[in-house]
């Protein structure tokens, strides 16, 4: 088991699938729960069919180290677009999303359209379809790179389990999850998995080999960390 | 063609920032072709970094 990818996946896959529950949960509201699930389960075979061809196509034909370079590349910049907006949310450069304020701008969405079925089985499955591309592309990334798929598979389906047995019990967007802080520690994660993937593709000799991964761990975690107190000054020095 | 805008969305957040870690990955690059492969990582790291900070004070 390889316990890096299963906490990245679990946690990124955790906060999609989290966004994707406020937008069924707004059409279920709206028009009742049948659209709702129709919707989600044509985009989850979707992208189970996305995932079966994109993954047998890319283990069978691209051999590993080009792989690692191409997903490392892609991981970094994944993960360095996820860092950088948490750490404008952290400065209070950028507002921090709230599911309970997506919930209310979804419903009032599917308000003006009421009555109409197959719009909100459209946006069951939009939101559904979107959300989950991100969790398709950090399973395959992850899962390939490290040679690790159960472990992607099994953070991401524990993610799943999580985030759907809270929605069933509570029956409300789940706007207590600390969505900002798992989105840095996700972006931190990837980004370094990212930079020592495609480093090493590069010819980068990493020392310590894997070890190397904690090390990029702690150093952006390190520099995000200075970024957000330089931010954070700087806006009471301008307010 | 909308897809392909869905799937540049889902990298690309700030443009001048993802240049800038392509950036980062050439520069390792050639530092490790160099002779220099242990240092490169240290030189990625410093840009990736460096262009964060960069792209986040000028958003």
């Amino acid at each position: 088991m390889n316990w890096y990818v299963l906490i990245a996946a679990l946690l990124a896959s955790s906060v999609e699938f989290v966004e994707a529950l406020t937008i069924v949960l707004a059409v279920g509201t709206v028009e009742g729960y049948r659209p709702a699930l129709k919707g989600t389960l044509f985009a989850v075979l979707a992208l189970a069919i996305l995932t079966a061809v994109l993954g047998i196509g890319v283990l069978h034909y691209v051999p590993i180290n080009i792989l690692r370079g191409i997903i490392g590349v892609l991981l970094l910049l994944f993960g360095i677009k996820w860092l950088r907006k948490a750490i404008l949310r952290f400065s209070g450069k950028k507002a921090l999303h709230n599911e309970s304020q997506a919930f209310e701008k979804e419903v009032g969405k599917l308000r003006q359209n009421q009555g109409n079925a197959f719009a909100a089985q459209a946006t069951a499955f939009n939101g559904v379809f979107l959300e989950g591309l991100e969790v398709v592309v950090i399973v395959l990334t992850m899962g390939s790179a490290a040679q690790a798929y159960p472990s992607a598979i099994i953070g991401s389906a524990i993610g799943l389990v999580l985030v759907l047995a809270a929605g069933i019990l509570l029956r409300a967007p789940l706007s207590k999850v600390p969505e900002n802080v798992m989105k840095f520690v996700v972006g931190t994660m990837l980004t370094s998995f990212g930079s020592f993937w495609a480093g090493e593709s590069l010819g980068v000799v990493w020392p310590g080999q894997d070890l190397s991964i904690l090390l990029l761990i702690a150093g952006y975690l390190a520099a995000s960390w200075l970024i957000i107190s330089t931010l954070k000054k700087r806006g009471v020095a301008t307010s | 063609m909308k897809w392909l805008k869905e799937v540049y969305d889902l990298f690309v957040d700030d443009p001048k920032l993802a240049i800038l870690v392509l950036v980062a990955l050439a520069i390792g690059l050639v530092v490790a072709k160099a002779g220099a492969r242990s240092v490169a990582g240290l030189i990625i790291f410093l840009v990736v970094a460096g262009s964060l900070w960069f792209s986040t004070r000028n958003d």
